[in-house]
């Protein structure tokens, strides 16, 4: 009998790192030039999974992506219940090159949209020798905010709801309604208070760095809509 | 015109079933005109169009004219698909307790889009 695998495959990392033992979960699909994709706020790798499922980039890219911690299938810390889940600049950063460098990549292309398409700002200011491209989806040094995020984590509000909410008003009425509806899911599965600590990340200062890109060490590309 | 939406949401089973926790009334201002709905469980039980003298309220989405209007053409153009576009472009604003609001935006967000290409107020 023959079932309908796709070409993705995942696993689980142990992954000391920053003082934890995190558990990360990875998933890649190809062969060729790495390419590593960062997940938006609030969501998770499987946000790749068009491109992971397209014969015509895994036929020269090895596209690699994994779930932060307190996303998807990756644990969060130890004592999680005990913290407020925020994410810091210097943690996020720090964590993509070191994943990177464990999975023993190759000068990868990085790409990343929403935080993940900021994060690579400071990705292009201070490790450009680590990476062959850059490439930032819906990249912003420096957004504003234009609704309160306090209600992403409000105790008498379903906060999978409100990231259901806010999301779906990102999406253009074009795209295909499966995919829309798809992709919302993996923000509905989403804990609690995590859309929320991950916009954190947009209200701690990158502009200190941007003077530091040169896009002649590493290209960046933007892809903004 | 808002006077449509018991029929447009009332026969949306989808719709009112992802409301059925909102009973409230609330105001729709499309520039200087408004009108009050009343939502009963999910389904709309009446519309009122103003002026008003005395309205009562538990929230308010108060909106432009021309934010409307793009908002409700059958496709809207680039950040007037929603009204987190429409807050965005400072079209909107939102007043009152918006604790329920927010526990049923995406019902709102549903109620409102029905009158995409249904004669929404031009």
């Amino acid at each position: 009998m023959s079932v309908a695998w796709e070409p993705i495959t995942g696993r689980y990392l142990a992954f000391p790192f920053a003082g934890h033992d995190y558990r990360l979960f990875i998933e890649e699909a190809g062969q060729g030039i790495p390419l590593l994709c960062l997940h938006t706020a609030g969501s998770d790798s499987r946000q790749y999974r068009a491109l992971m499922n397209d014969p015509e980039i895994t036929r020269h890219y090895r596209v690699i992506a994994f779930d932060l911690p307190w996303h998807g299938k990756s644990s969060p810390p130890t004592g999680w219940h005990k913290e407020r889940y925020k994410l810091t600049r210097d943690f996020y950063i720090d964590i993509i090159v070191a994943v990177a460098k464990a999975l023993e990549l190759d000068k990868p292309v990085v790409m990343g949209c929403s935080i993940g398409g900021r994060v690579v700002l400071g990705l292009a200011a201070d490790h450009a020798d680590k990476f062959r491209a850059i490439i930032g989806l819906q990249s912003s040094a420096t957004p504003s905010a234009y609704y309160d995020i306090e209600w992403l984590d409000h105790p008498q509000v379903d906060h999978s709801q409100v990231a259901l909410a806010a999301v779906s008003g990102l999406m253009a009425p074009q795209s295909p309604e499966t995919a829309r509806w798809e992709t919302l899911w993996h923000y509905l599965q989403g804990g609690p208070g995590v859309f929320y600590g991950d916009l954190h990340f947009y209200t701690v200062d990158l502009k200190d760095r941007l003077h530091r890109i040169d896009t002649g060490k590493c290209p960046l590309y933007l892809l903004t809509g | 015109m808002l006077e449509r939406l018991p029929e447009l949401v009332n026969d949306d089973p989808d719709l009112v079933w992802r409301g059925r926790g909102l009973t409230a009334r609330f105001l729709v201002a499309v520039g200087d005109d408004e009108w009050l709905v009343d939502v009963q469980a999910g389904r709309v039980a009446s519309v009122a169009k103003g002026p008003f003298r005395m309205a009562s309220w538990a929230f308010a989405l108060k909106g432009t004219r021309a934010g409307w209007d793009r908002f409700w053409q059958p496709v809207p153009p680039p950040y007037y698909q929603d009204i987190f576009g429409l807050l965005r472009q400072g079209e909107l604003r939102l007043e009152g307790d918006l604790l329920p609001l927010w526990r049923d935006m995406m019902y709102i967000k549903g109620l409102l889009a029905t009158l995409r290409g249904n004669g929404a107020p031009a």
